[in-house]
């Protein structure tokens, strides 16, 4: 019997050609729906057709991947979610495997390694393991970086969050344009998996890439804790 | 027709070039990463390119085919077409 498979993504070019690979497997496979990654096409195709494997496209930030992923997993709670990213980052995939995805397969992987993910889930229908393809430089650079990757201003700006300084204070203390602080934001959430201030000052105190010191005292420059100037 | 696809990452080269072959199968169809580009467009010196806007290829190697597709990876998937010494842009192709 054929493994009925649902492609979610929002590029069509993509899509269509992923369909006709996956369509070349013969009785292997049925591509029984395809749609863009979240709207309300997939929920409707997916939640109508219960396929076995649903492919989704997820290269947004986390809360979006959140919604998206709990549309899905809601629409149809026995099928098994193969996420396709262009984010070569192994936190990232650990917050995807929290909502419950089965596979990460980064866009760097081959049509045959998606199809053999695939052929592995169906095998293991009950199967608790996530599978994971990522590119081996990837993997091999994790944790080498001081910070977790992050950069020296990036991680000056976590500190600041962690302090509790707005984006505006943190433009102000860091002479920075508000929106620049913005954007190394969410670089930061992306590179560490995250979707909140919260989330990124929990994350970060967590693997000590900033320390309860420089949150709580003065900065070397003289500058002090939110609490202290307001 | 020779078609040269280059685009990145693998999952989109391969996707595309299946397509491609498959909806125009008289078409010479080949892929290649980024990195070996320059060398297969020397080799194998494809009337069409079709590549990404981020894979660092040189203007001289796009010069050297007759035309080529663009294509740049964000929301939407946007192409410029070079043809004939026109180009043109399409939006989410």
């Amino acid at each position: 019997m054929a493994i009925r498979v649902h492609l979610a993504d929002d590029h069509t070019l993509f899509r269509e050609g992923l369909e006709a690979i996956l369509a070349s497997r013969g009785e292997g496979i049925e591509v029984v729906g395809q749609s863009s990654t979240g709207g309300e096409d997939a929920v409707a195709l997916i939640e109508g057709n219960k396929p076995d494997v649903v492919i989704a496209q997820i290269d947004v930030d986390l809360n979006t991947a959140r919604e998206v992923l709990l549309r899905i997993r809601s629409s149809s709670p026995d099928s098994r979610i193969v996420v396709l990213t262009i984010f070569d980052n192994l936190r990232y995939a650990q917050a995807l495997s929290k909502l419950g995805i089965d596979a990460y397969i980064h866009k760097s992987s081959s049509a045959d390694e998606l199809m053999a993910t695939i052929d592995a889930l169906m095998r293991e229908p009950d199967g608790e393991n996530v599978l994971i393809s990522m590119p081996r430089g990837s993997l091999e650079r994790m944790g080498e970086e001081p910070m977790g990757e992050l950069s020296e201003r990036e991680t000056e700006i976590l500190v600041h969050v962690a302090r509790g300084l707005s984006n505006h204070q943190i433009a102000h203390e860091l002479n920075l344009a508000e929106a620049t602080v913005k954007r190394h934001l969410a670089n930061i959430y992306q590179k560490v998996g995250v979707g909140s201030r919260g989330e990124a000052t929990r994350m970060a105190l967590q693997e000590m890439w900033i320390g309860i010191s420089e949150i709580t005292t003065a900065d070397l420059d003289g500058s002090a804790p939110l609490e202290e100037r307001s | 027709m020779r078609v040269l696809v280059v685009l990145t990452p693998l999952m989109y080269r391969e996707a595309i070039a299946h397509s491609l072959r498959q909806h125009r199968p008289a078409l010479e169809v080949r892929i290649a990463a980024p990195e070996v580009a320059e060398e297969d467009l020397k080799a194998f010196a494809p009337h069409l390119l079709v590549h990404s806007d981020t894979d660092g290829l040189e203007r001289a190697a796009l010069e050297s085919v007759r035309s080529w597709v663009e294509i740049g990876y964000s929301d939407s998937m946007d192409a410029w077409i070079y043809s004939e010494g026109h180009l043109d842009k399409h939006e989410d192709i």
